[in-house]
């Protein structure tokens, strides 16, 4: 989804083209990420103190599972893109800057990849066979 | 030939030269809570691996949860989760063109604040309180 007028488009100005699509994607994931963050603290008071069983029947029902999901990809997305800009920021020499930023790529998409397996492998094996 | 006189050129005032305006120090704290967060991933990563491996590795990260530097760093985290929460939505108000003068970025400001410290306080009560 972009937000920039044809004009721009047509003549390929700005922070390496797509400056505004950086801050739209920004906007978008926190806006998701405001209910999303309170679902996951709300469920996250309910299981402090349960044990093993009520986590796994947690994460195994249907719209938990969806709302986890959703939470970890759009959270390590945001994570990625706020890390972007802390690196832009900062990092001014080029090699360390390059580095940094495919370090935070990898760190965000194995990160999420992780998350998104566990909770797979707890919503797939809950289903009786 | 005598040296040009030359008055002492003006300096741009770096951050720890003047006293901080409220606004800079939230600002400065979204970015902390930021990274802080991304950070916090690796303990929901923790949970859910363990979670997926089984009963006893989610016994031992539960008790690494109930151990004091375990507690500390989930209070950190939902203090972080709460700010940058808060403190987004102020963004967010901002970008749609709601709230930027100076008094009102102000109050919002400490509105989040003490807000962050008050939410992440309460969301504790409310854990201690599920224990029963």
């Amino acid at each position: 989804m972009s937000i920039r007028t044809p004009l721009a488009r047509a003549r390929g100005l700005g922070a390496a083209s797509e400056g505004a699509d950086h801050f739209w994607k920004k906007t978008v994931t926190s806006v998701a990420l405001v209910p999303l963050a309170v679902w996951f603290i709300w469920s996250l008071i309910g299981l402090a103190w349960k044990p093993y069983e009520a986590a796994i029947d947690f994460v195994a029902e249907p719209q938990n599972t969806i709302f986890l999901l959703l939470f970890i990809a759009v959270g390590f997305a945001h994570f990625r893109m706020g890390l972007h800009s802390v690196i832009d920021d900062y990092i001014h020499d080029r090699p360390y800057k390059i580095a940094a930023l495919i370090l935070n790529d990898f760190f965000c998409v194995v990160m999420g990849m992780i998350c998104a397996l566990s909770v797979l492998k707890v919503f797939i094996l809950a289903i009786p066979a | 030939m005598a040296e040009p006189k030359l008055r002492p050129r003006p300096r741009s005032p770096f951050f720890d030269i003047y006293r901080w305006p409220l606004t800079m120090l939230t600002s400065i704290l979204h970015r902390v809570t930021g990274i802080g967060i991304a950070l916090g991933g690796l303990l929901l990563a923790c949970w859910l691996v363990a979670l997926a491996l089984g009963p006893d590795s989610y016994a031992r990260v539960q008790a690494f949860h109930g151990h004091f530097i375990g507690r500390f760093l989930l209070f950190g985290f939902t203090w972080a989760l709460v700010y940058h929460w808060l403190n987004g939505i102020r963004h967010l108000a901002w970008d749609a063109g709601i709230g930027f003068d100076k008094q009102t970025g102000f109050r919002s400001g400490l509105f989040v604040l003490l807000g962050s410290v008050g939410f992440t306080l309460v969301i504790w009560a409310l854990a201690y309180m599920m224990r029963g």
